[in-house]
């Protein structure tokens, strides 16, 4: 009985155990649902946008819709109309439609030259405000290297046929463009022809003119060295005027400061003249003086005196022929 | 022996000493003659470098200062300086201003001084081409001049010949012109030798001897080059462009001028300019 009593008690610890793990594994469920539905933009609140296009070449469902680069959305559904037209049905999140203009138009584009095609939204002119719920947007195809390539074709096709129709026209021996060159060969023979006369004549002349015309030919060699030796000469003077030019700023610069220097040298020289050197010219003046009056009292002293004869003024002797001479009358000459 | 050479020297000394004296205080009368001579030494010193100018101002101030104190020896000295001067430059009429100082009252002047102011006054009537009075005032030089106080007489020769030349009698000219010519050599006075040939050439040329005139006036060009007096040189080269311009040499009478021209403008005398362009005027 007691073992009975454990056995129930022990199945239905087991029980609870496994509804708790149970419960848990479900709600771990769930959560990792919800969590994906998330991640996954279940819970994002989104617009949906149509395009119709020609075609739904390159377009797939889940297709990546872009705006600069950064995903807004995805294909939500590519569905035929009845009139052989593709609608595609976009879903963008909500958040980006203020940055989606009403006018905006779809690209296919391909991300890289071997990556794959993504729609991406081109910016319309913003004047009707941003795209709303349920808008119907133009699509435009972006030109694959393949279209390209084939319109290039296209365009070269008809070039090649022409070409290969002026071909066979100037390789047709009675085509107009071969007489004519016949014509042509005709008229250089005869031109040949002409030219030697010519030659001729042009030597006959140029041997005139060198004869005739030595004279000139020097006179324009001497002309054309003039004019040489002239233009040497003015770009000498022109060097020169330049350097002048450049000099005048130097050269006043320097008179200025010689100006300069000489008015302090004035300055200085009347300070001299004022200040010391008077002093000192007086005082030789003294000198002088005094010297003379020694050298008078000497001539009136006895016995010099008796010696020295008295100063006296000389008369210029006259002179017969006019003029005069700076000889005294009552003496010799004196130079 | 010793002491007594001793006392000997001293006593010569003692002589010596008391014969010297201290010199006489210097009057204000000796304080200008010193002047005056010195005005004088330096308006002579300018004549020998040819500057007249400054010459004529500094025998106008020694003038002055003898006439402040009527030393009358020293105004008539500086009175015929400054007339001789006035001549040199061709200013004759200041030339008679400073001669009147001495002949309005000759007789407080020596005869010298009064001889030599007429002979100035002569030299300046034979400029003026005034014959007549250049005959006086010669007659009167001669007069007033005795030697040998008076040391003129070879000048006063000279221009007796002028004189004679101007009147127009050649020949005698001549006869003049070399006594004048003989006393300048016996006297040693190269000026009054130039003056003599010059009168002698101009005489010889208004004979006709134009090859022996243009000899004698070369000879007195090169003395007055030689003693380097301008006016001397005017008119030797005046006297030479005449001679050539009277035997048709134009070319040469054109030279010569010029060159009289030049001179003359150096000197700053203006007579001999006029002369020298007028005769510059005829050969062209």
């Amino acid at each position: 009985m007691k073992l009975g009593l454990e056995m129930r008690k022990g199945v239905r610890d087991i029980t609870l155990a496994s509804r708790i793990f149970l419960v848990l594994g479900v709600v771990s469920l769930v959560a990792a649902v919800v969590l994906l539905a998330y991640y996954k933009g279940a819970f994002t609140q989104r617009i949906q946008i149509y395009f119709p296009a020609d075609s739904a070449a390159g377009m797939n469902k889940g297709m990546a819709v872009k705006l600069v680069g950064f995903k807004v959305g995805s294909v939500e559904s590519i569905a035929i109309e009845s009139d052989l037209r593709v609608m595609v049905e976009l879903k963008i999140d909500a958040k980006y439609a203020p940055m989606i203009d009403a006018d905006a138009t779809v690209r296919l584009i391909r991300e890289a030259i071997i990556g794959s095609n993504v729609l991406e939204f081109r910016p319309g002119s913003g004047k009707r405000g941003p795209v709303q719920d349920k808008a119907i947007l133009q699509y435009e195809r972006e030109p694959s290297i393949e279209s390209g390539m084939m319109a290039l074709l296209d365009q070269v096709a008809p070039i090649v046929t022409d070409i290969r129709q002026i071909t066979a026209y100037l390789s047709a021996p009675d085509s107009d463009l071969r007489q004519a060159v016949r014509s042509v060969n005709r008229t250089a023979d005869a031109l040949a022809e002409a030219s030697v006369e010519v030659k001729k004549l042009i030597a006959t002349t140029t041997d005139r003119i060198e004869k005739g015309e030595t004279r000139v030919n020097s006179v324009l060699g001497t002309a054309d060295k003039l004019l040489q030796d002239a233009g040497a000469s003015l770009t000498v003077i022109d060097g020169s005027l330049r350097k002048v030019d450049a000099a005048i700023p130097g050269i006043t610069s320097k008179l200025d400061q010689t100006l300069e220097n000489i008015r302090v040298a004035s300055e200085a020289v009347r300070g001299m003249v004022t200040g010391d050197l008077s002093g000192v010219v007086g005082e030789a003046g003294a000198l002088v003086s005094d010297t003379s009056e020694v050298v008078r009292g000497a001539k009136r002293s006895w016995p010099v005196s008796s010696f020295v004869q008295p100063p006296r003024d000389s008369l210029l002797r006259l002179d017969g022929g006019g003029g005069v001479t700076a000889v005294p009358a009552d003496g010799g000459r004196d130079r | 022996m010793r002491a007594a050479s001793i006392a000997l020297l001293l006593c010569l000394a003692h002589g010596l000493a008391a014969c010297g004296s201290a010199p006489p205080a210097q009057s204000d009368a000796d304080t200008r003659r010193e002047r005056l001579v010195d005005l004088n030494d330096r308006a002579q010193r300018a004549v020998a470098r040819g500057d007249l100018r400054r010459a004529a101002a500094l025998y106008r101030e020694a003038l002055r200062v003898a006439e402040s104190f009527e030393d009358f020896r020293s105004i008539g000295v500086n009175a015929l300086n400054l007339a001789a001067v006035h001549q040199a430059l061709g200013e004759p009429e200041a030339a008679h201003h400073a001669l009147e100082r001495v002949l309005a009252s000759p007789a407080r002047f020596e005869g010298p001084l009064v001889a030599q102011a007429a002979g100035l006054k002569t030299v300046l009537a034979l400029q003026a081409r005034e014959l007549g009075a250049a005959e006086d005032w010669l007659k009167r030089a001669e007069s007033e001049c005795k030697p040998p106080a008076c040391r003129i007489q070879t000048a006063l020769l000279v221009l007796r010949a002028q004189l004679t030349l101007e009147r127009g009698a050649t020949g005698e000219s001549r006869s003049q012109a070399a006594q004048a010519l003989a006393a300048s050599r016996a006297e040693n006075s190269r000026e009054e030798e130039a003056n003599a040939l010059r009168v002698d050439g101009r005489a010889a040329a208004a004979q006709g001897g134009h090859a022996e005139a243009v000899a004698l006036l070369s000879q007195a060009l090169a003395i007055d080059k030689q003693l380097a007096l301008p006016y001397k040189i005017g008119l030797d080269l005046i006297a030479l462009a005449e001679t050539e311009m009277m035997r048709g040499e134009r070319e040469a009478a054109r030279d010569y001028a010029q060159r009289a021209l030049g001179v003359s403008r150096a000197a700053g005398n203006r007579q001999q300019q006029t002369v020298a362009a007028r005769i510059l005027e005829r050969v062209r």
